[in-house]
């Protein structure tokens, strides 16, 4: 049969449970808070990474063949790679710009491929090649520009020279 | 009820655009441009064939007209005409770089071409190159009856 003491009692010893717990959670974290320690690491550079690009232009064919309406020409292979930031973890993507001027430039289009020309389809105006997870530090990029003379352009641009450019720009990824 | 003060909303509106432009801040990635050494291009000229012409010796004879690939040329048109500037009909359009004119070939032209067989002249045959509304005309080639004028065009056709 329950008391009054013992009623009591049982309190008390909830209580003095509960202050224990307390008590015990407290001075854990005390403990977290004053336990330290601290270890010199040798000492290391640490130095920030760089991003270059070098182009070649394979086999080195730099005249394109003349261009016909509704015909194209292909350049040589323009091998793309990055230069400067091996062993770093920077990724990267490529973007190419290509223009043509000279007399008669607004007939012709440009198509940039990556690998041969006519393979897998054209890199789209203004978009970039990145690859699933960027390209790598010092890793090529084959492209091949295709030319492709309008069939609407008029009989007296024959002849007349053009200067096509072709610019590459490395951009960082994964940031 | 209150209104908030000014200074928190101040705070809060630095908060906001803090966080807001801070990752486009922090997403100015590197980049790196290089242009690759200069390349040359050119719109082509369409040149005009230059015609051959070789009299078969078979029976009855027939004209053979050849000449080289025009670089982008598409086609050739093949025309005859009675005199060096007069007016042509086309004979055919091909892509190859040759063609047999031979009396059989020229009977669907014998009316256009009546007079200048009759009188046992010349016709003249001329090839323009094309590509698309280009168009480069070669200098004609003479040809004419291989045989009498009783034989006609059965009698073949060589050059002249």
């Amino acid at each position: 049969m329950s008391t009054r003491d013992g009623s009591v009692g049982r309190r008390m010893q909830w209580a003095a449970g509960t202050a224990a717990v307390l008590a015990l959670g407290t001075g854990t974290a005390a403990a977290h808070a004053v336990w330290e320690s601290t270890a010199a690491l040798p000492t290391q550079g640490v130095s920030s990474g760089s991003l270059a690009l070098s182009t070649q232009w394979v086999g080195g064919a730099t005249a394109l063949p003349p261009l016909y309406p509704e015909q194209s020409s292909d350049t040589a292979t323009l091998r793309v790679t990055e230069t400067a930031a091996s062993g770093t973890t920077l990724r990267w993507r490529l973007r190419v710009e290509v223009s043509v001027t000279g007399a008669g430039s607004e007939y012709v289009r440009t198509e940039v491929f990556v690998g041969a020309c006519g393979g897998p389809a054209p890199l789209a105006a203004g978009s970039a090649y990145e690859p699933a997870g960027g390209l790598l530090p010092g890793q090529s990029v084959d492209l091949c520009v295709r030319t492709t003379l309008s069939a609407e352009a008029p009989s007296a641009q024959q002849g007349t020279s053009l200067t096509p450019s072709v610019s590459v720009v490395a951009e960082q990824v994964g940031i | 009820m209150k209104t908030p003060r000014p200074t928190f909303v101040a705070a809060l509106a630095l908060i906001v655009v803090g966080s807001l432009s801070g990752p486009s801040s922090a997403s100015a990635a590197w980049q790196v441009r290089v242009s690759a050494s200069s390349i040359t291009a050119s719109i082509g000229t369409l040149a005009a064939p230059s015609l051959r012409c070789e009299t078969l010796a078979s029976n009855p004879p027939a004209a053979r007209i050849t000449w080289d690939p025009v670089p982008g040329a598409t086609s050739y048109r093949v025309e005859l005409s009675n005199t060096v500037n007069g007016p042509r009909r086309e004979l055919a359009t091909q892509t190859t770089t040759g063609i047999d004119v031979g009396g059989a070939l020229l009977t669907t032209l014998v009316s256009f071409l009546l007079n200048s067989l009759l009188a046992g002249g010349t016709v003249f045959v001329t090839v323009t190159a094309t590509s698309e509304s280009w168009t480069a005309t070669s200098t004609p080639q003479r040809i004419g009856l291989a045989g009498t004028l009783l034989d006609g065009l059965s009698g073949g056709i060589r050059c002249r």
